[in-house]
């Protein structure tokens, strides 16, 4: 895309110039490729402390030891990334963006106005500079007042490495250690920032941590990471991404978020991800490959992962809990819709460890086009996880015959008074219900749309009401086309 | 009016519809009566547009438009409204919310305004009174854990809601016990009116004995072989199917 | 799911896996002359390949997806490689009264102890050194020569190298046998020793077959059984197998079956699991035509220190099929039983019906299972579906059953029993039904009745 056109060139040149870059911190770019001075160089560009620096150095020869970089396992057929050719550090690119909405691709502008989004923030996602037409900075401001009388640290992750060490050297990484898998390793050599979150004991967080989010995530890059600690009896929803397709100039996106429950702690985490999925003809597209994990640390803690996926080219991603404390639940509910050439490999991982520990798997993959969609979840009942319990439903609905929905499910159980029970199907979307509604005078695209809903409704009904609408038409958007 | 010329039909390339012929005038009640296997089902799917029906021969006129070229939404949004033999169920999708895009779309298409969700519910919850429905069948999910007689209501409730110019009623009366056929009986009989047509298809004549039709066809082997008044219909109950469902020579 | 994706091919690894093949090659190579058959070019030519594609894979490794949850490296360390000596005494065995009977016992043909009765016309039973021995071999070739490629069947390969014994089943078009009993019976008391039998099983359109192949094993010898088992299943014909596993208490036992169904073919498959210390049950079914029907079934019963591994693996490559799967086990003691089920449906196996479930019942603390039931699903007008269900007796039977004065023990074996069984209801063969159902009742030391009688 030409946004970004006059920054490549840039740093094409720089590349000549090989040694140079490092001490002129005050650059906005690094040439492309990984090794120990881009590390150095985006700790420095982010003003870090030594432990920081340490830290992503560890990870990152960790990275260059890894002989096999992307997982063989996923059901996923891509050109691996060549991760010598990225930027791991550029400047933001908006200034390139286009002026007005005259500017702007009209079918981004007519997906926007299918889905409701309201215009103001059309602009804005659409890459015109934010602060012309939405004052976030002000937004941000009463947010942070308002949480900060409650003791609620809600910050870029780059401010909490400076001024919450203390909290940042004892989480990060303690959920996803740095040789968790290889995205994990690399985002933590080259993290370009990402949220914090830290609700002190007791402390209820009076609001979704949300709405904020649809314009400011945009600038948080390809290597997201988020780290949100609920201490005990605390309590927080978080609401990540944005219904709407974003410009996104970057294709790798390898995000680290990691959520710890304290004792009787709960963390809701909802995400809608419509990045850009690629052509029809598969060409473009983002490559989401996300590492999420809670740890349910304490007692009667819980962790609730909600997800809407609709977007990326390939996604691979397993919102996992690990339930230490004895009676903590685990959630997660998951709608994952692939069209044309969309792949997705996604699920989740339930690794019951204490007693009494509970965890819900609801699963509703939708495939269409020549789209391949795959749950894949793992669910570890471990010795001492007495009278642990785990349900699981995992649905597929197929739309078309050149699609596929596959169903891969690891069960592992070493306590007797434990109980697993795993259900899945797949069938193809019913002719009787689309004739159904058709004749009731909807569209064949309204009819496909109204019935994905249903079948999604138990996960749509996770999210928040405002984030559930927008969710639910972003189904038909997605699904568009995928009738004939 | 409604005009069905020489109809043929294959299902799975057997011949199911052969020659039908059947015109159907304004605030006209037609019944179709008419053994197993007569071809029933086949019309009103034909009219509605299900896939899967190939029409080799004839035509239907709807209002002077050509019936066969439309879609089914199409149809349905010019007032063409089928209660089906066996109503679909739709997992997660609420009553309400179904309905409401379907008279939306239906409104839409005749250039009315939508109705918002509150004149919505209005006009659904008096319609629901007058069909002895609980008003909380519009949360529930379309179809979904309802009794026979409750689907059966549901289609009429829809039909009430969606207005139709022409409302073909599949066998709405299979499976109601005595007070359920009354309560649809009704219904259908308060959607009588000088601009509606409605055909009713039915093998049993104890429908008619609620909604008098004004006249009774008998089908059978993929045509009309007899029409008549509503005696026809008391005639078939006393005699059955046997000797007057012989296509005359 | 892995969690580290990083595979390095580790020299040290390599090493081990040369070092545990090295004796198993050698072993081939001092037998190779003296196998049955080895004067037919086609059949030599087949096993050198299938010794070099095991002697580059070894014995699988856990890394490998198809055994996750199954490491081999017990045998793998002390894998026997000799065949196995003349039994010092003939291990005890039941059989069916009215059933074709052929034994083999330490891999020798035992005509003394086989009773083939009267064969039907076109129906052709035979020892496989005698099949190979005579002039129409030639049938057998597709089956013995089968190339075993994949690195995770690499025992199957050295089956196909090494299989000194079995047989062969032929039926003509519209054939009717019922049943035939196979007994492949060890006498481990003379120490440790390896098996490698081959059973071919062809039946041609519109035949029909029902067969029990038992594994018996007696004594305290460490021996491993690695049985082959092919079979075809021609348009419209119907082929039900059996099996009975149950060796010796410290064998090892890895079964590969393949099996091709024709258009409107029927495979029906029920297996009882009971014997060895580890036993790894593959199954792989391809419906091959259309409208093919397949049906597998198996019982585990996992106790001591036992690994009882069911692996499936159903293919519905053309449209109209349709398929039933039904695990169930049991695992005490320090039991552990592993059971992986996959249905593959290919583009355009449109209106394939498949449907699967397995039960595992966990009886100790120690006891595990691991399942891993899993959809491939290329086609859109499919029904196909999976539940999984792994958990200890149901306290409200079991409260029932004390309710109408049962003692919890009782009442225990009473659901043990009736979990396991259900499998093996599910046999036509009304002869094998009831002979798996006593075999059953002896493992679980009460009777089992045959509820349909």
């Amino acid at each position: 895309m030409a946004a970004s056109l006059e920054t490549i060139e840039t740093v094409e040149a720089l590349n000549d110039y090989k040694y140079g870059f490092v001490t002129d911190i005050d650059s906005e770019f690094a040439p492309k490729g990984l090794d120990e001075d881009i590390v150095r160089f985006i700790s420095a560009k982010k003003d870090e402390p030594q432990w920081m620096l340490d830290w992503r150095l560890k990870a990152f020869r960790h990275w260059q030891n890894l002989e096999v970089k992307d997982p063989a396992w996923a059901k996923l057929d891509y050109q691996a990334p060549d991760y010598q050719d990225i930027y791991y550090y550029a400047a933001p690119k908006t200034k390139e963006g286009p002026k007005s909405l005259d500017e702007v691709d009209p079918e981004l502008l007519k997906t926007y106005e299918k889905l409701g989004i309201p215009l103001a923030e059309r602009a804005a996602l659409a890459g015109i500079a934010v602060d012309a037409v939405f004052d976030s900075v002000s937004v941000a401001t009463t947010f942070k007042g308002k949480l900060a009388e409650l003791g609620i640290i809600f910050c870029p992750i780059s401010e909490a490495v400076r001024e919450h060490p203390e909290l940042v050297k004892k989480y990060l990484g303690s959920v996803v250690p740095v040789s968790d898998n290889a995205y994990a390793t690399l985002n933590s050599a080259v993290f370009s920032d990402g949220s914090f979150v830290y609700v002190p004991p007791g402390v209820r967080c009076p609001m979704e941590l949300s709405t904020y989010f649809r314009i400011n995530a945009k600038s948080t890059g390809q290597f997201e990471r988020t780290l949100i600690i609920a201490d005990k009896g605390a309590y927080v929803s978080y609401l990540e991404g944005c219904t709407a397709p974003m410009r996104d100039e970057n294709q790798l996106h390898a995000a680290v978020v990691e959520l710890i429950a304290l004792d009787d702690a709960e963390i809701r985490y909802a995400t809608v991800q419509n990045w850009y999925p690629g052509d029809k003809e598969g060409r473009g597209g983002i490559y989401n490959f996300v590492t999420k994990r809670g740890a349910c640390r304490g007692p009667r803690s819980k962790i609730s992962w909600t997800q809407v996926e609709t977007g990326s080219a390939i996604t691979w991603k397993y919102p996992s809990v690990i339930l230490q404390g004895d009676d903590s639940v685990g959630e997660f509910y998951s709608v994952a819709v692939t069209n044309n050439r969309q792949q997705a490999d996604t699920g989740t991982k339930m690794i019951h460890l204490g007693r009494n520990t509970r965890s819900t798997i609801v699963s509703k993959g939708i495939s269409a086009g020549r789209a391949q969609n795959t749950y894949r979840g793992l669910v570890r009942m471990g010795p001492n996880a007495a009278n642990a319990r785990n349900h699981s439903q995992c649905d597929s609905l197929l739309i078309g015959d050149r699609c596929g929905g596959h169903t891969v499910p690891y069960i592992e159980v070493r306590n007797r008074s434990a109980k697993v029970e795993h259900e899945a199907t797949t069938s193809k979307i019913s002719e009787d219900q689309l004739f159904y509604c058709r004749q009731r005078g909807l569209s064949a695209e309204d009819a496909v749309s109204t019935i994905v809903n249903g079948f999604c409704k138990e996960v749509l009904q996770k999210l928040p009401m405002e984030f559930a609408v927008e969710a639910q038409k972003l189904l038909g958007v997605s699904l568009e086309g995928s009738v004939g | 009016m409604i005009v069905i010329s020489n109809l043929h039909v294959l299902v799975d390339g057997k011949a199911i519809l052969r020659g039908l012929d059947l015109t159907i005038n304004p605030g006209e009640v037609h019944a179709i009566m008419g053994p197993n296997g007569a071809g029933k089902s086949t019309l009103s799917h034909v009219l509605a547009g299900r896939d899967g029906y190939e029409v080799t021969e004839g035509s239907i006129s709807y209002f002077g438009k050509d019936l066969l070229a439309m879609e089914p939404e199409e149809r349905a949004r010019e007032g063409l409204f089928l209660a089906f033999q066996y109503p679909v169920e739709i997992p997660g999708v609420a009553n309400a919310t179904f309905l409401k895009a379907a008279v939306n779309a239906v409104r839409r298409h005749r250039g009315m305004a939508e109705l918002d969700a509150m004149d919505f519910l209005k006009s659904a919850k008096a319609k629901m009174k007058a069909l002895k429905m609980d008003q909380k069948f519009l949360q529930r999910a379309v179809n979904v854990g309802f009794s026979g007689g409750e689907k059966k209501r549901n289609e009429i409730f829809q039909m009430a809601m969606l207005e139709p110019r022409f409302a073909v009623l599949d066998e709405t009366d299979s499976g109601l016990d005595i007070d359920a056929l009354r309560i649809v009986s009704d219904g259908v009989n308060s959607l009588r009116g000088p601009d509606r047509s409605i055909l009713m298809i039915t093998h049993y004549q104890r429908l008619l004995d609620y909604v008098k039709p004004d006249i009774v066809h008998v089908l059978a082997q993929g045509r009309i072989v007899r029409s008549g008044g509503p005696e026809l219909a008391l005639e078939l109950e006393e005699h059955g199917y046997g000797d007057i469902a012989q296509p005359a020579a | 799911m892995a969690t580290s994706p990083s595979r390095r091919p580790d020299a040290m690894a390599a090493n081990t896996a040369i070092a545990q093949a090295a004796p198993q090659l050698a072993g081939y190579a001092a037998l190779r002359g003296r196998l049955p058959g080895a004067a037919l070019p086609w059949l030599g030519a087949a096993r050198e390949g299938n010794i070099e594609r095991f002697a580059a894979a070894g014995f699988p490794s856990h890394r490998l997806e198809a055994w996750k949850f199954t490491r081999l490296s017990g045998l793998a360390d002390a894998a026997p490689a000799e065949g196995a000596p003349e039994p010092s005494t003939l291990p005890a065995f039941e059989s069916i009264p009215t059933a074709h009977r052929l034994v083999f016992v330490n891999g020798r043909f035992r005509g003394d102890l086989s009773d083939l009765g009267h064969l039907p016309g076109n129906v052709a039973v035979i020892d496989l050194a005698q099949a190979l021995a005579g002039d129409d071999a030639g049938w057998l070739e597709p089956f013995l020569a089968e190339p075993f490629e994949d690195r995770a069947r690499s025992l199957a390969a050295l089956n196909g190298a090494r299989a000194d014994h079995g047989l062969a089943i032929r039926l003509g078009a519209g054939a009717v046998i019922d049943p035939v009993h196979i007994v492949f019976a060890a006498d481990a008391s003379a120490g440790s020793f390896a098996l490698h039998p081959r059973t071919v099983i062809v039946a041609e359109d519109g035949a029909s077959a029902s067969v029990l192949i038992s594994h018996v094993g007696r004594g305290d010898g460490a021996y491993w059984s690695n049985p082959v088992v092919q079979a075809r299943v021609g348009q419209h014909a119907v082929l039900r197998l059996y099996k009975h596993q149950d060796e010796g208490a410290v064998a090892h036992h890895t079964a590969f079956t393949s099996v091709d169904l024709a258009g409107h073919g029927c495979f029906h498959a029920a297996t009882l699991g009971l014997g060895g210390q580890l036993a790894r049950d593959e199954i792989a079914v391809r419906l091959g035509g259309p409208d093919a029907e397949c049906r597998l079934g198996a019982a585990s019963l996992a106790r001591g220190r036992q690994l009882l591994d069911a692996t499936w693996r159903l293919s519905h490559d053309h449209r109209g099929g349709n398929s039933s799967q039904l695990f169930k086990s049991v695992a005490d003691d320090m039991g552990h039983v592993v059971f992986q089920g996959a249905v593959n449906v290919a583009v355009d196996a449109q209106k394939t019906d498949a449907q699967q479930l397995c039960r595992h019942l966990l009886l100790s603390d120690q006891a595990a299972a691991d399942t891993k039931p899993e959809l491939e699903i290329l086609a859109d007008d499919v029904k196909c579906s999976h539940g999984a269900t792994i958990g200890d007796l149901d306290p409200a039977s079991l409260f029932y059953f004390q309710a109408r004065g049962i003692g919890i023990d009782q009442a225990r074996a009473l659901l043990v029993a009736a979990h396991l069984r259900e499998p093996l209801d599910q046999i036509e063969a009304e002869p094998i039904r009831n002979f798996l159902l006593a075999a059953l009742g002896r493992a679980l030391g009460h009777q089992v009745e045959d509820a349909s009688a």
